[in-house]
This record gives structure tokens, sequence and C-alpha cells, in this order.
């Protein structure tokens, strides 16, 4: 298995090698740095047009040599030029041949620092990948020969969620990674003209993380019963005025990765107000690892496997 | 085993300020904020319809109406503020009953709140549908049928704008608190601005003699009226409930209750004088749509009519949302305390909210809606207020005499002369309401009263609380303080 890394040529790739080096160490696999060479359609019999590919494969191999000046030597590794006729398509054929174990993309050019950013490739990715993705925020570094120091995943307190918590609490079983639950919401402004209070809304949201507390409770108690099973487990839920307070409210390691198993990412397809997948990803302060909705069934079953040995 | 009085009247410790809810409370309201919540929660619950219920009960004199609900209520709302300040907990007036004066009392609060609020939400909900039909008159020439947009003591069968715009309350409310702020701001711009409009095109058909006969019914008919009109006040509690968030609350609470106060007043009675200078005060009377019809008159075009109409189908939409809001918080309230049945208490995890509770709410306050005449829900409106005014201004009497050293974040100027004027002034508009409306706010009390007795009763937390504390150490002194 392997951890392939979208490489953009002509853009800042460090943010997603970093994330890909430290995925690669902490899970044991290989680094394949993939620069797609999305010029190769339409395929034109004209002779300029070759040229032209030339130039753009040029390109995509200086942005490589870039690469394998960050990639340290006691990860196994290899940059790959691949020719598709999209970006997109192209990194998913590379993770099929490669057989991936997560496919990571860097941020979008105009993103804030420290926070993630889709393009328009992480974006088709998400709706059309068939294995999670990993984000990479703008500007991500990691210390030199750093593992991951937990997984967490998010939970919104639903029962697809919950499947995909099992999942990652597989893969960080299985890669020795402490593993925690975390769920957020914001403690919104309530509608001042209501005349109950502008506190009120506190203890619906103290209600609300007594809910997620009793099934978060549950899924640890499944976890307990899987074959293998994480060494260390932990909940956290974070609250505060938005969604960035709420998520910053939780401590967070360094490295650590989220992962997001929301079923709101249907709402992904169409950024809308109010999915809490969207603006936990907008608001993270680490990389993210969204499931996409055609990974999900598999990726809940790793973690059926693992019970029912 | 506590006696009956001691259960009736077992008193909820009051939190320290910081303790329960309050830890993260900031003190960042400033007076101008403040001043704009009370303006914004206030203006627009009743007047784009209260107008044609009151100018026939007072006459030209309806402007002194506004004038003295404006008194009664800001002299409440001072008392309000003193409660907030010292008892720091959500849930509105019947957190502060249970604080101070018991289980029971604070039932017969719950009572009138949920009368206040479920009730405000149907009456507005059927003003709203008046306003709907003119503007689907104005645009499309079109006009739902007489029996699927009144009561049926109205000639109708069933109210379904009304019925129609709870739904859309009720799915706001469910999907999430959060969006429904936003558009609750907007709302609340809207219907300032539709109002200045108004104004400022209603003085252009002055006429000076539809003044002339100024209080056909003298000063009853005045009263009365303050009694209808008292609910276009309610929003005023909202600038006494932000007591813990607003910064230097001593001098803040009371100036922007005042500011709050004088603003919107003025805004009622320009409105009002708008009104009647373009309008003989005979023509109100089964008028709909009230606002919108007077402009129409006096331009002799449709325009300003459909302008006030659509401004006032927003921003009504916007009232009938925080009634309902309010509603299902205080269920949320009482069912944490052990009051309601437990499904009012519960949160969906996916959106944050009550999503029972809100329904329950909204097909209760529907059936209202759907059913029951505007004037009659206008009126019950108002005494679930001045009743919860009048226990508001009692406990503040109480929890001085009770507990003179608790911190107060404000403290009611000229106590005790402003609670007690607060209580007659309350006590005085009831009486002139009409008897139906007191025999069944009765009936509902004694209903809500009789639950409690049965239900509430066995089940409060507090009950519990002091009966395992008891048993532990066998002190046997259940009950609260009296």
């Amino acid at each position: 298995m392997s951890i392939v890394v979208g490489i953009a040529p002509g853009q800042d790739n460090r943010p997603a090698v970093e994330l890909g080096i430290v995925l690669a160490r902490s899970y044991g696999h290989r680094l394949v740095a993939a620069a797609i060479d999305s010029a190769a359609w339409p395929m034109s019999p004209v002779l300029f047009d070759s040229e032209y590919q030339k130039k753009l494969r040029n390109v995509a191999e200086a942005a490589l040599d870039e690469v394998r000046a960050l990639l340290p030597d006691d990860i196994e590794s290899e940059c790959l030029v691949h020719s598709a006729r999209s970006s997109r398509r192209g990194l998913l054929e590379m993770c099929q041949k490669e057989n991936a174990f997560r496919l990571v993309v860097g941020p979008a050019a105009d993103g804030k620092p420290g926070r993630i950013a889709l393009g328009s490739v992480s974006t088709g990715l998400l709706h059309s990948a068939s294995l999670p993705v990993a984000l990479a925020p703008v500007g991500y570094r990691v210390a030199p020969e750093a593992r991951l120091r937990r997984l967490t995943a998010a939970y919104s307190g639903s029962s697809t969620s919950a499947g995909l918590i099992l999942g990652a609490a597989v893969v960080s079983a299985e890669s020795g990674v402490p593993f925690r639950i975390a769920s957020f919401a914001p403690r919104s402004r309530v509608i001042s003209a209501a005349g109950v209070g502008l506190d009120v809304e506190s203890s619906v949201i103290d209600e609300w993380a007594n809910v997620i507390r009793r099934d978060t409770d549950e899924i640890l108690c499944s976890i307990d019963r899987l074959q293998i099973k994480p060494g260390e487990t932990d909940v956290a839920i974070g609250t505060g005025p938005d969604w960035e307070s709420a998520l910053s409210a939780v401590q967070w390691e360094d490295p650590e990765i989220m992962m997001l198993g929301s079923s709101g990412l249907g709402a992904l397809k169409r950024v809308s107000l109010g999915s809490h997948a969207m603006r936990i990803l907008q608001h993270s302060p680490v990389p993210i690892v969204v499931v996409p909705r055609r990974a999900r069934s598999d990726y809940a079953a790793s973690a059926v496997d693992a019970a029912g040995e | 085993m506590p006696t009956l009085r001691q259960q009736l009247f077992r008193v909820k410790p009051v939190p320290q300020q910081g303790e329960e809810t309050g830890s993260d409370l900031k003190r960042t309201i400033g007076l101008f904020s403040l001043t704009m919540i009370g303006v914004g929660s206030t203006i627009g619950t009743g007047i784009f319809f209260i107008l044609s219920e009151s100018v026939p009960v007072a006459g030209p004199a309806v402007i002194w109406s506004f004038v003295i609900a404006g008194l009664v209520a800001g002299l409440a709302v001072i008392c309000y503020a003193e409660l907030a300040g010292s008892v720091p907990v959500s849930g509105s007036s019947y957190s502060y009953a249970y604080a101070t004066l018991g289980e029971l009392p604070a039932m017969g609060v719950a009572a009138c709140l949920l009368l206040e609020y479920g009730v405000a939400g149907a009456a507005v909900a059927v003003g709203w549908s008046q306003y709907v039909n003119q503007l689907l008159f104005n645009l499309f020439g079109f006009e739902i049928p007489h029996a699927l947009a009144y009561a049926p003591e109205e000639g109708g069968i069933v109210n379904l704008p009304a019925i129609a715009l709870l739904a859309m309350c009720c799915f706001l409310l469910v999907r999430g608190t959060g969006e429904s702020v936003v558009i609750n701001t907007v709302m609340v711009c809207t219907k300032i601005g539709v109002l200045l409009f108004f104004v400022l095109v209603g003085v252009t058909g002055w006429n000076v003699d539809n003044f002339a006969d100024f209080a056909p019914f003298g000063f009853s008919g005045v009263v009365a009226g303050s009694g209808l009109i008292f609910f276009s006040y309610v929003g005023m509690d909202a600038v006494a409930t932000a007591g813990d968030e607003t910064k230097n609350p001593k001098k803040t609470m009371p100036r922007a209750l005042i500011s709050a106060l004088i603003i919107v007043t003025t805004v009622y009675v320009l409105v009002a004088i708008a009104a009647l200078s373009a309008q003989p005060w005979q023509e109100f009377d089964g008028q709909t749509a009230g606002l919108s019809a007077i402009l129409e008159n006096i331009v002799g075009a449709q325009w300003p009519g459909t302008i006030v109409a659509a401004g006032a189908v927003i921003s009504i939409f916007s009232v009938t949302l925080v009634s309902i809001y309010g509603q299902t918080r205080i269920l949320f309230t009482m069912s944490r305390d052990g009051m309601m049945p437990k499904l009012f208490g519960e949160v969906n995890p996916r959106t944050l909210t009550p999503v029972k509770g809100t329904i329950i709410v909204t097909v209760v306050i529907a059936i209202l809606a759907g059913f029951i005449p505007l004037n009659f829900l206008a009126e019950m409106t108002s005494i679930g207020t001045l009743v919860a005014f009048i226990v508001v201004s009692l406990a503040v009497i109480i929890l001085r005499v009770r507990e003179p050293d608790l911190e107060r974040g404000f403290k009611v100027p000229f106590y005790p002369v402003l609670p007690v004027l607060a209580i007659i002034g309350c006590l005085w508009i009831i009486s002139n309401l009409q008897i139906i409306t007191i025999v069944v706010f009765l009936i509902w009390t004694s209903v809500v009263l009789g639950l409690y007795l049965i239900f509430g009763r066995r089940s409060s937390v507090l009950g519990k609380q002091r009966a395992a504390h008891d048993s532990i150490d066998g002190t046997g002194s259940a009950g609260g303080k009296k």
C-alpha cells in the first residue's frame, strides 16, 4: 500500500508533501509523489501540440525535483509523472495503480494561513474518490522524523458517522496511533427578541453535549469489542461562540489529523450554509482526512471485519 | 417527607454570578446595542395590525393608549432588569419566579408565559395572513378564498396562510438557530424601514378633522385600548434578559430600557398619528391589513400599500419565529426542572435544536391561529404578559426582603414605589380587559396548576434532589425558604 501525494506544478507543494511524509512514516507505507501531466488531452496528431506537451512535462518534472529535495531517507518514496485527461482523473488513476491507502492534496493557493482551503481539484476529488482524501492546511509543516501523535475522528451524532469512527479506530489501532472522538458545536447567539435570556442556548448546547457523550460512550464500547483496538482512546467536546472557537476549545497535538466522517458530507457537493462537515473543515487547525461518500462503505467495512474475526 | 406546603413553595437556589450557565458569558453589549435589541425586538409585534383592533375601542385617543401601555411596560421591565441581574438563570420570568417565590408560583408564571408566547405567535400569524391576502391581491389580483383565510367565528373555516407561516417558522427553527438569527436581523431592519415609510407617506394625507372627536369613549376607552396594545411592548423584556452580558449594567440597563421605550413609543405614536390623520377613526373597525389599506386610500394608488404589505409579510414572519423560539426554550427549561415531560428537553444531535418540542409547539399554535379570531388572541397575549409582569415586580420586593445582601447587577430606583406602581398599573389594565378573557385566562392557569399538582410536583428535579439529600443526612429539612 502507498500514500499518494498530488503534486501541482507551479504551486507550493510543501504542505501536501509534509503531510504525506508524516502519514507514510506513521502508517509504515510507501510515499508516491505524483505530478499529473493533464495536457495529454485532447490527443492531437499535430506536431506542435507535442512540443507543448513536452514543455508541460518539463514543468511537472521540475516540480517533482523540488519535492525530491524534501523527501527524507527514512521512508520509501518515489516520484512519478502521470499523463491523464484531467488532474483529478490522473490522481485517481495513480491511487488505483499504486493501491493507495490515502490520497494527500495541498490547499488552494488563496487559502488563509493555517487553514484548509478547497480548490477545484480537491473539491472534485471529494465527490469522486473512493479512498479517504487528506487535506493539508496552508503552510503546513512538521518537525523532522515526526510521527502522528493522535488521530481524532469527528462525530456529528449520526449512525453513519458512528460506522466511520469505528473504521478510524481500526486504522489508528493498526498503526499504533492514540485515538480520540471529538464533537463540535457553536453556541449561537440567541434570538434576543424571544425574551428568554441570551444564555438560554447554553443549556440547549449542554443537553446536546450530554447526548453526544452518551453516544460516544456507546461507540467506545463498540471499539472495545473490536479484535484490534487502539491502545489509548479519548473523547473531546468543543463548544464556543462560533465554529472557530469551538474547534480551538479542544487541545490538539502536533502532528495530529482529524478524520471527518460526517453524514453531512453529502452537503459538500453543494457547499451550503449549515453543513457541519464543511464548517469543521474550514476551521480545523489540523489536517483533515475526509472519507468521501464513495469510500464510506469500504471504510466502514474494515471495522466490521475487525470486529467479526 | 416534605409537607404539601413545603413542596409547593420549594425555591430553586439562586446561583451565584458565573455559576451554572453564566460562566461563558462575556459583558460585551453596550448601550447602543442594548437599545437596538429592545427596539428591534419590540417594534412590529403589534403595530402592523393592532390599530384596526384598538382604534374602535379608544378612538383617536388611542395615541394615549400607546403611551399608557408603554409606561406600564416600562415600569415592569425595570423590575425585570433587577431580577435578571440578580438571578443569573435563563428561562425568563419562570426561572425568576422559581428562584424567588417557589415552585407553584413558578408554574403560574409558566402558564402566563406559555400563553403569552403561544398566543402571540398565533395572533401575529393571523395578522400576517391579512397582509398576505392584501399583497396577493395587489400583485396578482387574487385573494385566498374567505373560507380558507379566516377563523370560523369570522365566517371562514380555517386560516390557512397563518398555518403555512407557522410551518415555515417551524422548519427554520428545526434546521438550526444560527440561520434563524440572521434572518431575524434582516426582518427587524425591514419592519423599521417599512414603518418609517408608512409615516412619511401617511402624513401627506393629513386631515385635522379626523381628530375632532378625540376621545369618544372617554378615559375608560383609552385604558381598554392600552390592554389590547400592551402586547406590542412584549419584546421589551429582551433588554432585561441581556443583563448578564451587558457592560456596566447598573447604568446601561436603565438607560437602554428608557431609550428603547422612548424610541418604540415614539414610532408607535407617529404611526398612530399618521394613520388617524389620514382616515376617520370609525373606518378602522373591521379593516384588514390596516396600514396598507390606509396608504392606498391616501395616495389613490396601490404601490405604497403593496410596499407596506410586503414589508409586513416579511417582518411579521420574524415575530412568529421569535414567539415559537421563546416557547420551545421555556418548555426546554421547564423540562430540565422536571415540570414538563422529558421530550421537551431532548436536543437533536444533528441540528442542535429541540426538534420534538418545536414541532409540538408549532402544532398547538397552528390550531389556535387556524381557528380563533385575532382580537381575542391579542387580549389573551396581553393578560399573560401582564400577570407575568406582576409576578416579576412582586418577586423584586420579596427578594429584597428575603435576600437583602444578594449581589445585584442593577437595582430598581425609587424602591419600593416603582415595583408597587408596576403592579397597580398591570392590575388596572387587566381590570379593563373583557370578562371572557379573564375567565379563559383563569381556566388556563388552573389547568396548568392542575397538571403541576398531578405531574410536576412528583417529577420535580429539585424535589428529587432534596429527597435524596434528606435520605443521606436525615435532616428532614426538605422545604425551601418561605
